[in-house]
């Protein structure tokens, strides 16, 4: 299967071999004995380490921890190739970066926006966050409404390239 | 003197358990509320009582003060404790509170509105003596935006924009350019009208790298008033402090003094009762002015609590039944150090976001010195309409050192998974060697974590942490079943297994 940890997509296989835990990341192979299955909690031991830590999944996600630290793996064996968020070349769609309620549109449709303009602003949990564009370009289409409720990765604005040829009149980007 | 047999809490979240436990220390019957969301949570899992109060915004909940008196009224208490945020610095809800024959658990009303407009307190700590920063009141009708800016450029940029009637960095803005003042001033008085329904504001001179030092204050209705000492709460993102100890690493005994002193002055010029926390800047001179007064209990109070030996909680409650503070100023004395850090749902690399979800495991720490409040447990959600906070994690030990590595260890065997959490983060500004060393200022975080990430695992790490992921993914079991009956045992069932194998 392929996990994916912090950004970077890593390639596993674990066997279970009774008291045995076989672990191959990366094709570098580890044997773990397994000291107590109670889960959500775990005990390995590999040399004279012993290792604690606690797992749980909730959908394609798994959370561990483990040595003082969280992480989330995710279970990208099957996953396609998501576009989320505008691009560096200002292409794409600009989604809600979490949960929350769109306060004001900042921008009109057709309108040339420069990198890092606020297109939105969400508030969530009393706070307002601007959601920019992340690079130089035209507004294609506005799907974001003053005053409705989002849910986290929601497309809220679509861009498309700020090509001199594209829109009415559009100046060159300096 | 009188005695409260049920007290009515109007509020949610960690703040509202932390109250239900004196509530059951004193033998006083907790009396919880909830909006739709809230309606399993664990403040109201905990209370004798719960009452509905509305939908999930707080303004059509939380902030509902004629539901609140009604449901207090119903449910036959004498009392309401307002917790922090919310209603708890509104002046109007404690009269209310007061007029329906019930006992505000908080000062009166004429203090709290006094001490609420931070443009007439301000006038007021002037009178008395108190050092204030120079500011300038914003009216939303009279003034044109040549006026705002000439007033801005008098105080001189930087300048701080901050909501009349706020606390905690809501409404709050610093505007370094003049170009961003306008719009500056139109988004601090959304934040501020939604959270706190008033969208008045100042502005203030902004003092650069200052810390942030704050006395707790307390007195009773016989005219007995008290500093409890300070805290230092520095280590602010987004205006909003995260860590927070006792005693403040800056202070000689000589300025703790004088600053004592002029929070005492603070209190008995607003004729102050309760529990309450006077707020100074201090600047590398060692100069200080008056920020504002909490006028009620702060968030970061178990520091205090920790450092005096004192449940201020419970003598909150006692105060407002009529008792005598126990103790005068000469009684009191700080004993050891006290850290507090505030775990946040949120994404710190993200710039803070706020990163609401599903608690699906936590799992609180356990050691000499810890202690551990928390408003959400295992299962539980952290929703959008409300603070973030998932718990509070507080360390005491003899010294601020012993008590910096019992943070540490604590941090680390703090478990919280199903959402993005601040730990990480926390646990980066507690090994920073500035903060270590007690340098620190509110411009702290932004000056010292601007591109902070994440830290990667060890391959060490990474390895185990996948063969924990590899389990967690064969499992199917759940933790407990259905009827509570433990743990099942999952290889039982389960048999050897193997992930991401072709059949060999």
């Amino acid at each position: 299967m392929k996990m994916k940890i912090g950004g970077a997509i890593h390639d596993v296989r674990a066997k279970n071999t009774g008291a045995n835990l076989a672990v191959a990341l990366n094709n570098e192979t580890r044997e773990y004995e397994i000291i107590a299955c109670a889960p959500p909690k775990f005990v390995l031991r590999i040399g004279d380490s012993i290792v604690t830590g606690y797992g749980v999944r909730s959908g394609d996600r798994i959370h561990v921890h483990i040595k003082g630290s969280a992480c989330i793996f995710e279970d990208v064996s099957q996953a396609e190739s998501v576009v989320a968020g505008g691009g560096l070349d200002g292409e794409g769609q600009v989604v809600a970066p979490m949960p929350g309620n769109v306060i004001k549109v900042l921008v009109s449709e057709g309108e040339l926006v420069k990198r890092h303009q606020p297109l939105v602003i969400v508030e969530a949990m009393k706070m307002e966050n601007e959601v920019r564009a992340g690079g130089d370009a035209i507004v294609a289409k506005i799907l974001a409404q003053a005053g409705k409720q989002v849910m986290s990765g929601e497309v809220l604005v679509e861009l498309e390239p700020a090509k001199q040829d594209h829109g009415n009149g559009a100046e060159a980007i300096p | 003197m009188a005695s409260f047999s049920k007290i009515l809490i109007a509020n949610r979240g960690e703040i509202a358990v932390r109250v239900i436990r004196a509530c059951r220390e004193l033998g006083i019957k907790a009396v919880a509320v909830y909006s739709e969301v809230d309606r399993g949570a664990m403040h109201v899992r905990l209370a004798d009582e719960a009452y509905p109060i509305g939908p999930a915004p707080a303004s059509q909940s939380y902030l509902q003060q004629r539901i609140l008196i009604d449901a207090a009224l119903q449910a036959g208490c004498e009392a309401v404790h307002p917790g922090y945020g919310f209603l708890a610095e509104n002046a109007e809800f404690a009269a209310a509170v007061n007029s329906a024959g019930l006992a505000f658990i908080g000062s009166s009303p004429e203090s709290i509105r006094l001490l609420g407009n931070k443009v007439q307190s301000r006038k007021k700590m002037v009178e008395a003596g108190v050092p204030v920063a120079p500011g300038i009141e914003l009216d939303r009708d009279s003034r044109g935006r040549a006026k705002r800016m000439r007033a801005a450029e008098e105080i001189g940029f930087p300048v701080l924009i901050k909501a009349a009637s706020g606390g905690g960095g809501k409404g709050m803005r610093v505007v370094q350019d003049p170009d961003e003042l306008e719009k500056s001033i139109e988004a601090a008085r959304r934040e501020s009208k939604a959270a706190f329904g008033d969208d008045a504001v100042f502005l203030e001179k902004y003092i650069v790298n200052p810390r942030h030092v704050e006395f707790q204050i307390f007195g009773d209705m016989h005219g007995n008033r008290v500093h409890m000492f300070e805290r230092e709460c520095s280590i602010q993102r987004r205006h909003q402090k995260i860590i927070e100890e006792s005693p403040a690493p800056a202070l000689s005994d000589a300025l703790r003094k004088r600053m004592g002193a002029a929070a005492v002055k603070v209190a008995e010029a607003a004729k102050y009762y309760n529990a309450g926390t006077v707020e100074f800047l201090l600047d590398a001179e060692g100069n200080f002015y008056f920020l504002e007064v909490n006028t009620r209990i702060q968030v970061e109070h178990p520091v205090t609590e920790a450092v005096l030996g004192i449940d201020l909680v419970a003598l909150q409650i006692l105060v407002a039944m009529g008792a005598e503070l126990p103790w005068r100023q000469s009684n009191l004395s700080q004993r050891g150090h006290a850290i507090e850090c505030r775990i946040y749902a949120e994404d710190a690399a993200a710039g803070f976001l706020p990163a609401a979800g599903t608690v699906d495991l936590l799992v609180a720490p356990h050691a000499p010195g810890v202690r551990f409040d928390n408003g959400v447990e295992s299962g539980d959600e952290v929703t959008v309409h409300y603070d973030p906070i998932i718990a509070k994690l507080i360390a005491s030990a003899s010294t601020r050192d012993a008590a910096l590595k019992r943070m540490r260890n604590a941090l680390d065997e703090t478990v919280i998974l199903g959402l993005t959490t601040n730990i990480e983060f926390l646990k980066s500004v507690i090994d920073h060697p500035e903060y270590r060393a007690g340098r620190q200022h509110i411009g702290f975080i932004e000056e010292n974590f601007q591109s902070w990430q994440t830290p990667q695992p060890s391959a060490d790490g990474l390895h185990a942490a996948v063969a924990l992921a590899a389990m967690s993914a064969a499992l199917k079991s759940p933790a407990v079943n259905s009827d509570g009956e433990g743990y099942p045992d999952p290889w039982a069932s389960l048999g050897a297994w193997q992930l991401g194998m072709k059949a060999e």
